[in-house]
């Protein structure tokens, strides 16, 4: 079958691997239908994930055609239309039964630090992602939510990762009616957090970027106040502006690690003196009010960042950070795409082949053509 | 446009609506469709550092990368030392299947690293005398 495979930082191919196999009695394959480039592909891409592999097939976001179950698989059955959670979880452990799906001890020899996550390196268990044409689809009883006969592919696509990270994101930051949400990044993960934070009832959410376009939907489609950082003297004190001088009540760190903003950030990442570059979260923490909430959905690494967490603890805030448990999400926001409060198909920018993956990581990475989010059609789709 | 009722503005105020609240189910409770206690295991293999019931079997640990990778993975997770040295492993796999894929280029690469490395030494030399 065709598949993407890493060949080191920023070097994809689309090469011909073999078939996966059902390797446990709860396995399914699944012939992949619609697959997406996340953010935290860039992650990977940049080869900012430890053991990330050569020959690793990415990608976490699919839908697919269940084509094979294992014996023991009860609730799916060749034919079958899935969207899939990006978590590996066995459903049944100390983690899970307690609905942190995301952290489960069953499904990761690598680490003890992270769960299981598919096409995410060896240090989330090594599994193959669904960038291909067929993918392991391991506790296929647990996972993956069937996609009603009345949908498209592509309507729950998103159920998939970011539109659950996005609500989770706002869920974290426990919003209250008429609270004010900052929305640090505007890529699509933000974009849901900022319409989740609207859900929640937030009474005013702002959202910061430094990309044109994606201010321009989170505007537009997010119906968010937006700032633009690169326009503004000093973005925290803006924000304080915008908030009586008192910050907002909740700040959400939708960027991660490849932030941009900061120059002391950029050198003491590029000098392997943190993970990466720690600029939104802490603008976060210096821009909520005392008090207040920060969510954390970025992506950092290990082993450690440079965060003002004396600020944090001074101004008593509550800091709340999670990989998403997607599957608690699913039903609920099925429903809400189901009552048109959401139609998480409005941020796709590029639908490309497969075979084209490369130039999408690109287009991606870059911001290059406008896109905000790519979906990826292998040939049988 | 923000208690706009087309984008549900508000709908899930009441956070017993909240899929995620509380954070920790309570009582605790396995998934739908999780039917066992101890999930079945996937025939033992090369795990990695444990034996879990289930595990991704992608690319398997090889050459050089691979005996850097077991040494960082004998570290535990809260030691530095098992990510550096994972980055480590990262960077000399990506570099050993350039040499492997186009030999040509990673030589005239290597030269110039080394030309360029001498030619530091020869004017840091020509400095101090
Ligand atoms: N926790 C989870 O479960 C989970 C799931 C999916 C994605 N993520 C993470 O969420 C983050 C966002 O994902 P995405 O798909 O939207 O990625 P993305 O790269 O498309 O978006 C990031 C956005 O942040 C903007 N940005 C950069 N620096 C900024 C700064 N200092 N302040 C404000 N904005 C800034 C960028 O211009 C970009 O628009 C990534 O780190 C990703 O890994 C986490
Ligand atoms: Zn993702
Ligand atoms: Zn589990």
């Amino acid at each position: 079958m065709r598949a993407v495979a890493y060949h080191g930082p920023g070097t994809l191919r689309v090469v011909d691997k073999p078939e996966p196999t059902l390797e446990h009695p709860n396995d399914a394959i699944v012939r992949v239908t619609r697959t997406a480039i996340c953010g935290s592909d860039l992650h990977l891409y940049h080869g900012l994930v430890p053991d990330t592999r050569v020959g690793t097939t990415f990608g976490h976001e699919f839908t697919g055609v269940v084509e094979a179950v294992g014996p023991s698989v009860r609730t799916l059955s060749e034919g079958d239309r899935v969207v899939v959670p990006f978590n590996i979880a066995c459903g049944a452990c100390f983690f899970c039964q307690r609905g942190l799906l995301a952290n489960c001890d069953n499904v990761n020899p690598n680490t003890d630090i992270a769960g299981g996550v598919y096409g995410y390196s060896h240090t989330t268990g090594g599994y193959e992602g669904g960038q291909a044409e067929r993918v392991r689809v391991p506790f296929a009883d647990v996972g993956p939510l069937k996609i009603p006969d009345d949908m498209e592919d592509e309507q729950v696509l998103f159920l998939s990762d970011i539109l659950p990270t996005g609500y989770q994101a706002a869920e974290m930051g426990e919003v209250k009616a008429g609270e004010t949400v900052v929305v640090f990044g505007c890529g699509p993960v933000g974009l849901f957090a900022q319409r989740s934070a609207w859900l929640l009832g937030a009474g005013r959410v702002i959202a910061v970027d430094h990309v044109a376009e994606r201010l321009d939907l989170a505007r537009r489609w997010a119906g968010a106040e937006t700032v633009n950082f690169t326009e503004v003297d000093d973005v925290v004190l803006h924000l304080k502006r915008l908030t009586d001088g008192r910050g907002a009540d909740v700040c959400i760190d939708a960027v991660g690690l490849e932030a941009a903003g900061s120059t002391l950030h950029r050198v003491l990442g590029a000098a392997f003196l943190q993970a990466g570059r720690a600029t939104a979260l802490t603008w976060a923490i210096d821009a909520v009010r005392r008090g207040g909430n920060v969510s954390i959905i970025g992506v950092y690494g290990p082993p450690w960042n440079l965060v003002p967490i004396g600020t944090a603890m001074n101004k008593g805030l509550t800091l709340r950070m999670n990989q998403c448990n997607v599957r608690r999400y699913m039903p609920h926001l099925l429903e809400h795409i189901r009552a048109g409060r959401i139609d998480p198909r409005a941020i796709i920018t590029h639908r490309l082949p497969l075979e084209e993956a490369p130039r999408a990581y690109e287009l991606f990475a870059r911001k290059q053509d406008g896109c905000i989010k790519c979906v990826l059609l292998p040939a049988a789709a | 446009m923000h208690h706009d009722e087309a984008m549900g503005w508000g709908v899930d105020r009441d956070p017993q609506r909240r899929p995620g609240v509380p954070a920790e189910q309570e009582p605790p409770r396995p998934a739908a469709g999780a039917v066992w206690t101890e999930p079945p295991s996937q025939p033992a293999g090369r795990a990695g550092r444990r034996q879990t019931p289930v595990y991704g079997t992608g690319q398997p640990l090889h050459g050089v990368s691979g005996v850097v990778r077991r040494l960082a993975y004998r570290a535990p997770d809260h030691q530095v030392r098992h990510w550096m040295l994972l980055l480590l492993a990262d960077r000399l796999e990506v570099a050993g299947s350039r040499v492997r894929e186009e030999p040509a280029r990673a030589l005239a690469v290597a030269a110039v690293l080394v030309g360029g490395l001498l030619l530091v030494r020869g004017v840091r030399g020509r400095r101090r005398s």
